[in-house]
């Protein structure tokens, strides 16, 4: 059995302890963003589409993913899934069922978001488009989706970093993130300290990667003038 | 320079003193001197990013000059000291300002748009304000707009709810920062005419405009700033008729071509 | 079909007035918070630079860590200072402080966007620095804030099932969890929870929308 290292703000071992929760945070970041990013363009398009149903069943999955809070899901998945058969407990594992929540929901956020960036490109590039002779395929592919792409940018870092914050969610159901291994550091006496490291690394994380998106952000506007 | 009328030798309501304002190394105004008589309209010209906003900012501190002193009526602020809230206080509360952009307060009535600063800075009853808002409306021309709300009143009405808005707290001299530039040319001329009858009670105006017609006919002293410093100053229709430096000549011709 | 709704019937009582304890939650701590995301947005645009950065690192402190840690912070935290409160006014001080510093952001937002011009307006009209945020930046400001505060709300709204380990003894998803573990049936009752929440939080984001579609409107 393995003793977790006293709980002081001050031992380095504590933070030592609990920063091996960093791995599985990131992890179930990046992991859920990109499913949330991929997943999010084709329910975007849905929106859009000519015929009603699908439109019907994108606004339904966008309002219902981001309607019911993010812990409700992975309880519904992790474990609602024990309800119908035990022996779901290996595919839903709590990292599993942790990226497909977190998944699921992102790609609800990410397709209002390249809403938004679509709507954002001036429609005049379009009218403009038109009058030099272009189709509407190659305007889009050449002119519309790099200039929606590189808006969705700072939204998209923006919410990424907020996901980062919410994986810690996901200590209710196992996974061993930074909260877990905070909580598992109290040990049996009721003490906030671990709690404090945990939230001084969240916001440290929060902090650099919105550095490094501010970075990026204005690397791309000299690249690709605004 | 010259000043105007050496017969009537009123007393100086504004001394600016060598005034610089630079930002960084930018050097916006370099030691400008001028001087504003008692009921006298000082019409500032000349061509754009001379520093004449810069400078008229300067009366009221809305900018703070980087040396130099002004005066205001009896008020003195001396620009390289520590300046005390109480000294900008009373500065302030001798001098109205009106801006190009009018600035009037949106989520409020055109009445209490004039009222508000009495009551805040002056102390009068909502009552007291709210009535003198009502003269001043009236003497704009505007007595039947108290209630109506900014959004609702064309631009000229707009600026003449301004002019009555800083005209509410009895101020000494009135500035004027391009008041008719966002206009359109029939509603400029009710603002001008509003501007021309305060003149012609007594009120010291400090006017930077690219209205000529103003300057020339309703103006007594013209100021023509170019490269962030007074070039030629006096009597605008004697500068008008026969300007001296040769940059006033380019600015007055290419000024009065376009009218 | 799998029992849903028999669950449902069978305790409907009880998950009610789960929902309602989640939406007293989060009104109370909606309440407390926005006036003290105001005092600390008007903090971070103080001129003095002590205010500013205490305000400063109050704010991003609050919205760096997550509702979660704030939660267990406050929850095991209180007692250990001698203050002893039941799990619900732990939550609410919880949510209380995290929404502080989430609308003091929007809020900020809000008041900055008030024209510059119409400060300068007062300021030569001769009002205090007082004065022309009470009278002219804080009125408009909020009224531009609305729509995204409405749509803080609802979040700090879903935020209230993540108190059911600490503090939230009686909101919804703890019910609908006690109910779950009691019965094995925990599809069926977070699927209630996730309709119940789902009842709140749609209309209430379509409503958002149209506030600030009609608020965008008028702004022309």
């Amino acid at each position: 059995m393995t003793t977790t290292p006293d709980p002081s703000f001050f031992n380095p071992a504590l933070w030592a302890y609990i920063a091996l929760g960093i791995g599985i945070t990131l992890q179930l970041t990046v992991f859920g963003f990109l499913i949330g990013a991929v997943l999010g363009l084709p329910v975007m398009l849905a929106r859009r589409a000519k015929t009603a149903p699908l439109r019907w069943l994108a606004r339904t999955y966008i309002e219902v993913f981001r309607g019911v809070p993010l812990i409700v899901w992975l309880f519904i998945i992790y474990q609602g899934s024990t309800q119908f058969d035990p022996g779901l407990q290996s595919t839903f594992t709590s990292m599993n069922s942790a990226i497909l929540g977190f998944g699921l929901v992102s790609a609800a956020y990410m397709a209002e978001i390249y809403r938004g960036c679509l709507s954002a490109v001036a429609s005049g590039q379009y009218e403009a488009g038109y009058a030099l002779g272009m189709g509407t395929r190659s305007l889009n592919r050449t002119v519309i989706w790099p200039q929606m792409l590189r808006i969705a940018i700072p939204a998209s870092a923006s919410y990424a970093i907020g996901l980062l914050k919410d994986t810690s969610i996901a200590m209710t159901i196992g996974c061993t993130e930074i909260l877990w291994h905070a909580k598992n550091a109290t040990g049996n006496i009721t003490t906030i300290q671990p709690y404090l490291v945990a939230g001084v690394m969240f916001i440290v994380l929060t902090l650099v990667a919105a550095f490094g998106s501010r970075r990026l952000d204005s690397t791309l506007r000299k690249r690709v003038a605004r | 320079m010259t000043t105007p009328d050496a017969g009537t030798r009123k007393s100086v309501a504004i001394d600016l003193k060598d005034v610089e304002k630079r930002f960084g190394d930018n050097i916006v105004l370099k030691n400008v001197s001028m001087q504003v008589r008692e009921g006298e309209v000082c019409a500032m010209i000349g061509p754009s990013g001379a520093g004449k906003s810069t400078l008229l900012r300067c009366i009221n501190l809305l900018e703070t000059p980087t040396s130099g002193t002004i005066t205001v009526e009896g008020v003195t602020i001396h620009a390289d000291h520590q300046i005390r809230p109480r000294e900008l206080a009373a500065l302030r509360s001798r001098v109205g300002m009106v801006f190009q952009q009018f600035n009037l307060f949106p989520h409020l009535s055109v009445r209490r748009n004039v009222a508000l600063a009495q009551e805040r800075v002056l102390g009068r009853s909502k009552a007291e304000a709210e009535e003198r808002a009502e003269i001043l409306l009236k003497r704009v021309g505007l007595g039947d707009k108290g209630d109506q709300y900014p959004s609702r009143c064309s631009g000229g009405q707009q600026q003449r709810v301004a002019i009555a808005r800083a005209l509410a707290l009895d101020p000494k001299v009135m500035l004027f920062d391009e008041p008719t530039s966002a206009l359109d040319p029939e509603l400029g001329l009710e603002v001008l005419s509003v501007m021309r009858e305060l003149a012609a009670e007594g009120m010291t105006m400090v006017v930077v405009t690219h209205e000529m017609t103003f300057a020339r006919d309703v103006g007594d002293h013209l100021v023509v700033m170019a490269d962030s410093g007074i070039i030629e100053e006096g009597d605008p229709k004697k500068i008008f008729r026969n300007p001296q430096q040769e940059r006033t000549r380019n600015f007055l011709r290419a000024v009065l071509e376009r009218e | 079909m799998i029992g849903i709704w028999d669950d449902f019937i069978d305790n409907w009582q009880v998950l009610l007035k789960g929902l309602l304890v989640s939406i007293e939650m989060a009104v109370l701590a909606l309440f407390f918070g926005l006036i003290l995301g105001l005092a600390l947005a008007i903090g971070t645009m103080s001129g003095r630079a002590l205010v500013r950065s205490i305000a400063i690192v109050l704010v991003e402190a609050g919205r760096g860590a997550p509702a979660l840690v704030v939660l267990q912070i406050i929850y095991f935290g209180l007692p250990n200072v001698g203050m002893t409160f039941t799990g619900f006014v732990t939550a609410v001080i919880a949510l209380t402080l995290t929404t502080g510093a989430y609308t003091a952001e929007i809020m900020r937002g809000g008041l900055q966007a008030v024209p510059q011009g119409e400060v300068e307006a007062g300021e030569a009209l001769g009002m205090s620095r007082a004065s022309i945020l009470r009278d002219v930046v804080v009125p408009q400001g909020l009224r531009i804030a609305i729509p995204p505060l409405m749509g803080f709300a609802i979040i700090i709204f879903q935020a209230t099932s993540l108190t059911l380990y600490v503090g939230g003894e009686r909101e919804l998803l703890r019910t609908a969890n006690s109910l779950a573990s009691q019965t094995f049936n925990y599809f069926n009752f977070f699927f209630i929870a996730a309709v119940l929440y789902a009842l709140i939080t749609i209309p209430a984001s379509s409503l958002t929308e149209r506030v600030e579609r009609r608020m965008g409107r008028h702004l022309q």
